[in-house]
């Protein structure tokens, strides 16, 4: 079962847009004084919008819903360009599938290993990761008021892309566009395998730095 | 390659290994970073990999069209059923031209790793009627990263800057058949002919290559279904080695590595190590000396016990004891994190591929007895876990172990005698357990042509 990106959705989309457009309009009148120091320890924490396909082994169509997306990151700066560290990011949607009698909510969490790297001076980073995750289903059958968590375990690889506007010298907004995908095996619910589980979330998120 | 690598180097007198901090003469090479160019050169790599494997191999999912592109995007990735060799070494081979035409223009090795993820997501969606396969684009990538960056500095070896005329060309032809990307770009922008200083990855001297000829003996495999039946046969081992650690300051990945081949009834082994990081040399006056590391691995075993391989990262410590006169033993103490491996699974497996693909982590140990650097007497034992997350539901515990005795008699050659005992322990959700085990013999003969003789 697919359902499409609703109107409800969209408006969220454009909201974090709209957020970031006008915080990125007001930092780039900060920064003319503010001096930017990308350099050092760095912690940030980022929130926003998320998308969750998921797709199975002999699955010819896949499943797709939108949900919220959290992340918080912590590492150091290795060269002028590059910061290592760790991260790790969720994805939730309460009613990933909903039927009358049956809400299956989903769940990505993932621990990576990234590097962000600024190829050029400006605020543009591109970055990757790789690391674990795990999905967790939950379906609910509202009829019988039961429930069941269905848990799988595999790797990931997160890659995006995104800017980093300078607020002040030890503080930072970043827009960011990211691709967490994760190979999470097998779920078995009511005596159904569905085979090799891939799940695809795509993230838009707003994220407060502190260096 | 390897007699690419031996041809090339022929003329050149053999030179002794030399403990070096830096390379003399070498320098950082004054190109312009064309990341532009690089990413649309993976596109057209593409392009041209798919017209030759449509209109040449005439093969069926080399033709996409506007619609399955869409499909693809709509639905993303799955795990795809190629074969173990496949997936092993083909896509290694292909992320390789990707991140050595990131190095062509002008891109260190961290530069064009985005290269190659690029080069391989564009393939994966873009170059097949199927849907792009999520452990293609792992294999192609990493596989790639490490196997690019090996041929880049070999090519870079091969190659001599400083020479003219037939020499030159001759180099320059070599160097292409290691890093056929780098040759073209080399080729097309006038450079076959240049008289310039070497760069930094150039470095014949650092180079050793060992050949081992001789006999396996085995008992033969009881499932014939195998890719390695066992059994005594003919075996072979090709050992290439740039750098010692202790003997060069960390400047940049891979400035340290080593190859091994090994054949006997089939490729049973290739195992590549690429220092990725390590810290400051410790005094080279000292008995004892550590020297911690952070390594890429590609490896891949075939016997009748375990056909497994894997792009993996590990860290850890060399380290040399000195003994008196010019004896030592030297150490390798590493855990290792599997970031996607493969390993035959007979009960398991999907679809037409009988592997499952999973990761997981592991350790090695390997203990050296060495005179002047030169290995005599060699334990190794590895141990691999995979927890499978696509195929069977299953883990599986992997492991090697052995002895290798290598005695130098004369002039670069010796005679050697290698054991070792590979086994598995695959653990099934159903119950179903798979327990097998292989010791093997190997007699060899060996030549050093490149590199330190005793």
């Amino acid at each position: 079962m697919r359902r499409a990106w609703g109107p409800i959705t969209l408006t969220l989309a454009s909201l974090v847009l709209l957020v970031t457009g006008s915080a990125a309009a007001q930092a780039s009148g900060a920064a003319a004084t503010a001096t930017t120091r990308r350099s050092g320890l760095w912690a940030e924490l980022g929130l926003g919008w998320g998308s969750l396909r998921a797709a199975c082994a002999g699955c010819e169509e896949v499943t797709s819903s939108a949900g919220g997306v959290t992340y918080f990151r912590v590492g150091g700066q290795v060269s002028p360009h590059v910061f290592l560290g760790g991260e790790t990011n969720g994805f939730f949607d309460a009613s990933f599938i909903s039927s009358d009698t049956t809400t299956l909510a989903a769940e990505i969490e993932a621990v990576n290993f990234i590097a962000i790297w600024f190829p050029g001076r400006s605020g543009l980073f591109l970055k990757g990761g790789l690391g674990i995750a795990q999905g967790r289903f939950t379906i609910v059958d509202t009829s019988s008021a039961t429930s069941e968590t269905l848990r799988g375990t595999g790797v990931g690889i997160n890659v995006g892309a995104g800017w980093d506007f300078p607020l002040r010298p030890r503080m930072a907004l970043t827009a960011s566009f990211t691709t967490q995908i994760v190979g999470i095996g097998d779920f078995v619910a009511g005596g159904r395998t569905i085979e090799d589980v891939i799940g695809t979330v795509y993230q838009l998120a707003v994220g407060f730095v502190f260096r | 390659m390897v007699f690419a690598l031996v041809l090339a180097a022929w003329p050149v007198p053999h030179a002794a290994a030399q403990i070096v901090t830096t390379r003399p003469g070498a320098t950082k090479p004054d190109t312009a970073k064309l990341y532009a160019l690089a990413l649309v050169e993976t596109m057209l790599l593409n392009v041209v990999v798919n017209r030759f494997d449509a209109l040449v191999l005439k093969e069926d999912w080399a033709h996409p069209t506007p619609e399955i592109w869409k499909h693809n995007l709509k639905t993303g990735w799955e795990w795809d059923e190629d074969l173990f060799t496949t997936n092993m070494f083909a896509h290694p081979y292909h992320g390789n031209l990707y991140f050595t035409g990131g190095r062509a223009n002008g891109l260190n090795f961290w530069e064009s790793m985005p290269v190659a993820l690029f080069g391989s997501w564009n393939w994966e969606y873009f170059g097949e009627t199927h849907r792009p396969s999520l452990n293609d684009w792992f294999m192609t990538s990493i596989g790639g990263f490490a196997l690019g960056e090996v041929t880049h500095n070999l090519a870079a070896t091969v190659r001599n800057n400083t020479l003219r005329g037939g020499a030159r060309t001759r180099s320059e032809i070599f160097a292409m058949m290691l890093d056929p990307m780098g040759g073209l770009h080399r080729l097309f922008r006038g450079q076959w002919n240049d008289v310039t200083p070497n760069p930094v990855e150039h470095a014949p001297e650092a180079i050793a290559l060992r050949l081992n000829v001789g006999a396996r003996v085995a008992d033969a495999a009881t499932d014939t279904t195998l890719a390695d039946d066992g059994g005594s046969n003919f075996a072979f081992i090709v050992e290439l080695r740039s750098s010692d650690p202790f003997d060069l300051e960390y400047t940049r990945p891979f400035d340290a590595f080593n190859v091994r081949a090994v054949v006997s009834g089939g490729l049973n082994q290739v195992d590549a190590y690429g220092r990725l990081y390590s810290g400051g040399l410790p005094d080279s006056t000292k008995s004892t000396r550590h020297l911690f590391a952070i390594n890429q691995v590609f490896d891949y075993l075939n016997n009748p016990a375990q056909r497994a391989g894997g792009q993996s990262v590990e860290g850890g410590f060399y380290s040399k004891f000195a003994l008196k006169g010019d004896w030592g033993i030297r150490s390798h103490t590493f855990a290792q994190l599997m970031i996607l491996g493969a390993v035959d699974a007979p009960y398991g497996g999907f679809g037409e591929r009988i592997s499952d693909y999973g990761s997981g982590g592991g350790a090695r140990l390997r203990l050296t007895l060495e005179k002047r650097s030169l290995p005599w007497v060699t334990l190794f034992g590895k141990w691999t876990f995979i927890s499978s997350v696509s195929g069977a539901d299953a883990d599986h515990k992997l492991g090697a172990a052995g002895i290798e005795v290598d005695i130098p008699v004369w002039q670069g050659w010796g005679v050697a005698a290698h054991g070792g005992v590979y086994w598995r322990n695959s653990r099934y959700s159903s119950g179903l357990r798979d327990k097998r085990d292989f010791p093997e013999l190997r007699i060899l003969a060996f030549w050093s042509p490149i590199g330190t003789r005793q």
